[in-house]
């Protein structure tokens, strides 16, 4: 279910825009400057240091999963050994062809961070367009994007990325771009709100009135102001992102066998449940684990780039 | 879709063990219904003659009426208009009966049993047909002659009858050409063609007129395919609606089907058959067949006691079923789904257009390693494509067949790309994709043949789809895209029946779901004598020829079957081994 | 205010044109193709039959065309014909919208009667050991897959312990007691998510409203203590949070397609995947049509609750 938490701008473009306008007002400067003191209010949000563990420690195993595994996840097929429980010999027990689960779900890890990481990153980098351009050239360009974008947005996640999976073919690649689109509602809504208030500021409109080229404008003036909440997202977009994976290659269109991902061993687990139940949990406890990371993460970046706190300290 | 029409095929045959001796008591020398010379069992019900079905387990005291039998299947209802169902026919027979029954007796040797049709007498040059009396359809309307004709005709002629191809050798020649035509534009109004082909000799006997000899029409006729349904019926709605609402003369009347969910059955109270104490049946008052299509919920709800019967457990959960003290499991090695894969030799971009690179895969397949991962105590590795108790069996395996030789297999790679070095990639290795049906059991067995390829020289990359996008890309179809691949997988049920129609879907160039391109002249004239030979000893060396043939063009793998089998409570008394799924719960009762 | 309803309105129907425009369209991205689909591989194979069938499905027509002629049979109720089981798809979905508005419905009440008493509690006492632990809780209820937790419990309630059914669906009308006792383990896993989310919202805006001038006001003056104030400062402060369910819509929606898969109910859900997935293209282009309209009036009725609640938000 890809439940985000609710932020301003979810509430209603009006609303964002006056929040915007209050919490904007404080930061004339490109965040740079305060990055020290973000992160050290960062680190001090009660849960952030274990998510930022826990998601270092799965990137680590991700990185060098040709190192953590203990035997190769594809190509070591032992039938006479399968289906069995946890053991000395494989950690988490093995699936229905032999294979390691442990070293499936280290290269697992692999797959589900890539496709998260790459479908968040689709989904900014069109949504920030699309947003940005709507926000800032506003006027019939501003409706049609806008229009498009809640078209978008109101086809179920899900069954719209099933449907683009559907169309492209199936594969990682595919729901990676499918997962990216129906992605990008959230961040153009996002970028557009925060560029309408970042349009009206003080400064901007005095670049504007000398003259300073569009390009100029949107990069030192636009884009560092609407960086803050946009970051927060992508953080809770991640976690999103990676149980629609999970989602879709639970239902057959996502990574395919024999590659492995959790989302796949999720499905194995589902239907050899009362054989080898533990192959059921455990995917779905790495999901969770780093769903949940990610999500403090974005918690406490909020917290963190809340400028309300920064003229505090 | 093909695959379905395949099973409707198979499961118009039904099992044979001992082979022919039935249609050869038919022949000639023997009108009226056969007698097998070691029965001498009292018949069971009144209205057969000797060699009754045997229950496979065991009744408990007397029967007990009433109750609701629910079951749980795994696919989709397409349609309950028995020629024109694509999909599996649950719940079908149970509403219409059949011309004849396929069932087994206690020597275990399958074979027509007299049902709606109380004797028949197959000859060369045609077929009689006398019926049951006293039959009605749950309409009212009487089961006679003219019904029966309309039937056969509808079977014979209507343009989109899944039989036509199983009715082979009736003899079209004088039929009226514009009736013809107007019956291929208007299909699906009310069927009002009179063939010539088939005669109403009085008011309970038909006579189909041949003519080319046709071995196994018997066999076609006693599938779900052929049922008998009410014509009133039918033509008063048309095809589409009468679907949805079939009418038939079964022992349960159709109640409804919501779409997607379930289908409800009463009980027909005019049923016709009696049980052997004369009383009335069925036992049961009503069944409910719920659509669940996933395995493992399937058997909780079996386990929970929701349902009480369902069929095809995956040999995964049988172990786990045989611990539970409330089910029961009946299962048949004469049955069962067989997988194989299948080369295009015919696209000239595969690989697989060399012979030998497609025995070197076959060679590199280990079938009881897949069939015992995969099927577990249920799987049983495949030879040929006739399952053991067909005709078409060489039970001396003389006939060459293929079986695990990695070392035979790296030979013949190596030999192929030394032929022909543009085979392989930068990597020295052959690449093909590997497309597999969206199933779990197939992916799997894909994962399987993965391995076991890329052991020989292959770099295989699996492409999994769905039944519809596999179907389309594997058939060639006028003016379509479609019908190139490299290698495929299918599963595809087969029991030990009449061989013609293995041989006739997937080998003859007309067949309908040749999806390994065969277009060859001499394969249909071999295939069609096979099927116009009537004396069992001269038919059988003709299959086995097809097998050797078969062996040495290598366009189809045999890799293994899963064991035909049904679970149901114990509660359930009185339930007979059926062919495949054609469960029959017309002398059940639940306890 | 009435000019803010209309101009949401006729905001949502451009955006609605083209939702229209994507659910028709998808048909010509998914691969597949309808006429040979519908007709099945016999029927298909005879040339003219197939043209035939081109033809009545308008096939053959520039793509405008064609969608204009589906939006005036879709504006006239006629949503066409499924391809798999040849009944009218406004009947499919007759059948089945109601088992997934079911399904939503009571995992909404599930998350209302979880969230409620502990958004209340926690926003009580901020801070607090039962605050921290339930925040957490929430935390943890927004990342749990919920598909995995519908496998969890079919594994704990029904294969281990044997407590509840594990699937199926028996309706309303037929058995009350069996239809919500095949509905507990799905509604739980489709709406304990939400029942996170909606409990930290309850917290956050009550916190808001006690924070207010008014209510210290109220206490000042002397008002029966915190249960009448709780009244008013409930009152006030379930406004975003039934804002926040009205959105949550178009993602229970996306949660029912998997819980209805795994649970085996027959509801929009599943029939919508199963008709991506066996291309039956017209339940495809009605049911996208169906849930975008539901999600796209919840929407609406949230804005305007919203606006007619809170004078202060009106769209510029």
């Amino acid at each position: 279910m890809t439940i985000q938490q609710p932020t301003a701008t979810d509430l209603g473009p009006a609303l964002s825009a006056t929040v915007m306008r209050e919490t904007s007002r404080g930061v004339s400067a490109p965040l740079r400057r305060t990055s020290f003191k973000t992160v050290r209010r960062l680190l001090r949000t009660r849960m952030t240091p274990f998510a930022l563990a826990i998601l270092a420690l799965f990137a680590l195993m991700a990185v060098f999963a040709n190192q953590v595994q203990r035997y190769d996840p594809i190509n070591y097929q032992s039938y006479a050994s399968a289906n069995q429980g946890p053991s000395l010999e494989h950690w988490f027990g093995t699936d229905y062809l032999g294979r390691d689960t442990w070293s499936r779900l280290v290269h697992g890890s692999r797959i589900s961070l890539f496709v998260g990481v790459i479908s968040v990153g689709v989904g900014l980098i069109l949504g920030v367009l699309v947003g940005v351009s709507a926000g800032y050239l506003g006027g019939k360009v501003d409706a049609l994007l806008m229009r498009c974008t809640d078209a978008i947005w109101a086809f179920p996640a899900l069954m719209l990325a099933l449907a683009i999976t559907s169309a492209l073919g199936r594969g990682v690649v595919n729901s990676m771009i499918a997962i990216g689109i129906v992605g990008i509602p959230f961040y153009a809504r996002l970028a557009r709100a925060s560029t309408l208030a970042a349009r009206e500021f003080d400064y901007t409109l005095a670049a504007r009135a000398l003259g300073a080229s569009t390009p100029r404008i949107l990069a030192r003036h636009i884009l560092p102001n609407i960086s803050a909440p946009l970051i927060v997202q992508a953080s809770l977009g991640l976690g999103t992102a990676i149980i629609t994976e999970a989602s879709l290659s639970f239902l057959g269109v996502g990574v395919q066998p024999p590659t492995p991902s959790w989302g796949l061993e999720l499905r194995t687990g589902y239907q050899y449940l009362e054989l080898n139940p533990v192959v059921a949990i455990i995917p779905g406890v790495l999901i969770f684990l780093t769903v949940l990371a990610f999500n403090f993460l974005g918690d406490g970046l909020r917290t963190a780039l809340d400028p309300r706190l920064a003229r505090g300290s | 879709m093909n695959r379905r029409q395949l099973l409707k095929n198979v499961t118009l045959g039904g099992i044979i063990l001992a082979g022919m001796p039935l249609l050869e008591a038919c022949g000639p020398a023997a009108p009226g219904a056969p007698a097998k010379p070691a029965e001498a069992a009292k018949p069971a019900t009144t209205n057969q003659p000797a060699g009754q079905p045997v229950a496979k387990t065991v009744a408990a005291g007397a029967p007990k009426r009433g109750g609701q039998l629910n079951i749980v299947v795994q696919n989709d209802w397409v349609t309950f208009d028995p020629p024109f169902n694509t999909a599996e026919p649950n719940g079908s027979n149970m509403i219409f009966g059949s011309w004849m029954n396929w069932l087994s007796d206690a020597t275990g040797s399958w074979g027509p049993r007299p049902d709606m049709v109380a004797e028949w007498d197959a000859k060369p040059d045609s077929l009689t047909l006398k019926l049951q009396s006293g039959i009605k359809f749950h309409d009212g309307t009487a089961w006679d002659a003219k019904a029966a004709k309309w039937n056969l005709d509808r079977l014979i002629f209507h343009p989109a009858s899944g039989l036509r191809a199983s009715m082979r050798g009736v003899d079209v020649a004088t039929e009226d050409q514009a009736a013809l035509d107007k019956l291929k534009a208007e299909p699906n109004g009310p069927f009002t063609f009179q063939s010539k082909a088939v005669e109403v000799v009085d008011d309970r006997t038909v006579k189909i007129r041949l003519s080319t000899p046709n071995a196994s029409i018997v066999s076609s006729l006693s599938g779900t395919g052929a049922a008998p349904v009410s014509p009133d019926a039918y033509n008063k709605v048309g095809k589409d609606a009468f679907g949805r609402n079939p009418v038939g003369a079964g022992p349960y009347r159709f109640l409804e089907w919501q779409s997607g969910s379930h289908v409800t059955l009463e009980r027909n109270p005019d049923y016709w058959m009696k049980a052997a104490d004369g009383q009335a049946l069925p036992y049961l008052d009503k069944l409910t067949y719920r659509l669940i299509i996933d395995d493992t919920v399937r058997l909780l709800e079996l386990r929970s006691g929701s349902a009480q019967f369902t069929e095809l457990v995956q040999g995964k959960d049988v172990a786990g079923m045989k611990n539970d003290a409330n089910l029961t499991l009946v299962e048949s090695q004469a049955s069962g789904n067989n997988y194989r894969v299948i080369f295009d030799s015919t696209n000239p971009e595969s690989p697989f257009r060399n012979v030998k690179l497609r025995q070197a895969m076959l060679y590199a397949l280990d079938r009881d390693a897949m069939a015992k991962t995969l099927g577990f105590t249920s799987g049983l590795a495949r030879k040929y494509l006739s399952p053991k108790g067909s005709l078409g069996y060489d039970e001396t395996e003389q006939v060459p067949f293929y079986a695990y030789d990695k070392a035979k297999a790296e030979a013949l790679v190596k030999d192929a790309i030394a032929a022909d070095r543009t085979l392989a990639g930068p990597d020295g290795k052959i690449a093909f994709t590997f497309s597999v049906i969206d199933r779990a059991v197939d992916k799997a067995q894909s994962e399987m043949i993965k391995q076991m390829g890329e052991q020989v020289g292959f770099a295989i990359s699996l492409e999994t789809l769905e039944r519809a996008a596999w179907t389309a890309k594997l058939v060639k179809r006028p003016g379509q895209p479609g019908g190139k691949f490299d290698m495929a997988s299918m599963r595809n049920p087969v029991t030990a029946d009449d061989p013609d129609g293995q041989w006739r879907q997937f080998f003859h160039s007309l067949g309908s779901f040749n999806v390994a391109h065969v277009d060859d002249k001499e394969w249909d004239r071999q295939i069609d004598e096979a099927a116009a030979t009537l004396d069992p000893q001269a038919r059988k060396p003709l299959y086995l020829n097809l097998e050797k043939k078969a062996y040495d063009q290598a366009w189809y793998g045999w890799l293994w079957q899963q064991n035909w089998n049904w679970a149901f409570n114990k509660k359930l008394a009185n339930f007979q081994e059926p062919v495949t799924n054609r469960w029959s719960f017309t002398e059940a009762w639940l306890m | 205010m009435a000019t803010y309803i209309v101009q949401r309105v006729l905001q949502m129907v451009p955006v609605m044109i083209a939702a229209s425009v994507f659910s028709f369209a998808i048909i010509f991205l998914l691969p597949g193709d309808p006429a040979l689909l519908m007709l099945g591989d016999q029927l298909a194979s005879n040339r003219e039959v197939y043209e035939a069938k081109r033809a009545e499905l308008g096939l053959d027509r520039p793509v405008p065309i064609q969608y204009l002629d589906w939006l005036g049979k879709t504006v006239r109720g006629d949503l066409g014909t499924s391809t798999r089981d040849k009944l009218p798809v406004t009947r499919g979905i007759a059948d089945r919208l109601p088992v997934t508005l079911e399904l939503t419905v009571l995992a909404m009440l599930l998350a209302f009667v979880i969230a409620l008493p502990t958004g209340i509690i926690s926003a009580l006492r901020p801070n607090s050991r039962w605050d921290i632990a339930s925040s957490l809780l929430a935390f943890v209820g927004v990342a749990v897959p919920h598909f995995w937790l519908g496998i969890l419990l079919i594994y704990a309630l029904a294969v281990a312990a044997r407590v509840l059914p594990a699937s199926g669906y028996v309706p309303l009308s037929e058995d009350l007691g069996q239809n919500l006792l095949r509905m507990l383990m799905p509604a739980v896993t489709l709406g304990l998510g939400l029942s996170a989310i909606l409990m930290r919202q309850v917290r956050s805006s009550l916190l808001e409203v006690l924070r207010q001038d008014y209510i210290t006001t109220a206490q000042a003056k002397g008002l029966r203590p915190r249960l009448v104030v709780m009244r008013h400062a409930l009152r006030n402060s379930m406004i975003p949070v039934v804002t926040v369910i009205g959105l949550q819509v178009g993602l229970l929606f996306g949660g029912a397609i998997i819980t209805e898969s795994i649970f085996s109910i027959p509801g929009i859900g599943r029939w919508a995947v199963d008709s991506i997935l066996q291309r039956d293209f017209p339940v495809v282009q009605a049911v996208s049509l169906v849930m975008a309209i539901g999600v796209l009036s919840a929407n609406l009725v949230t804005d305007v609750a919203y606006a007619y609640i809170d004078p202060r938000i009106h769209y510029r």
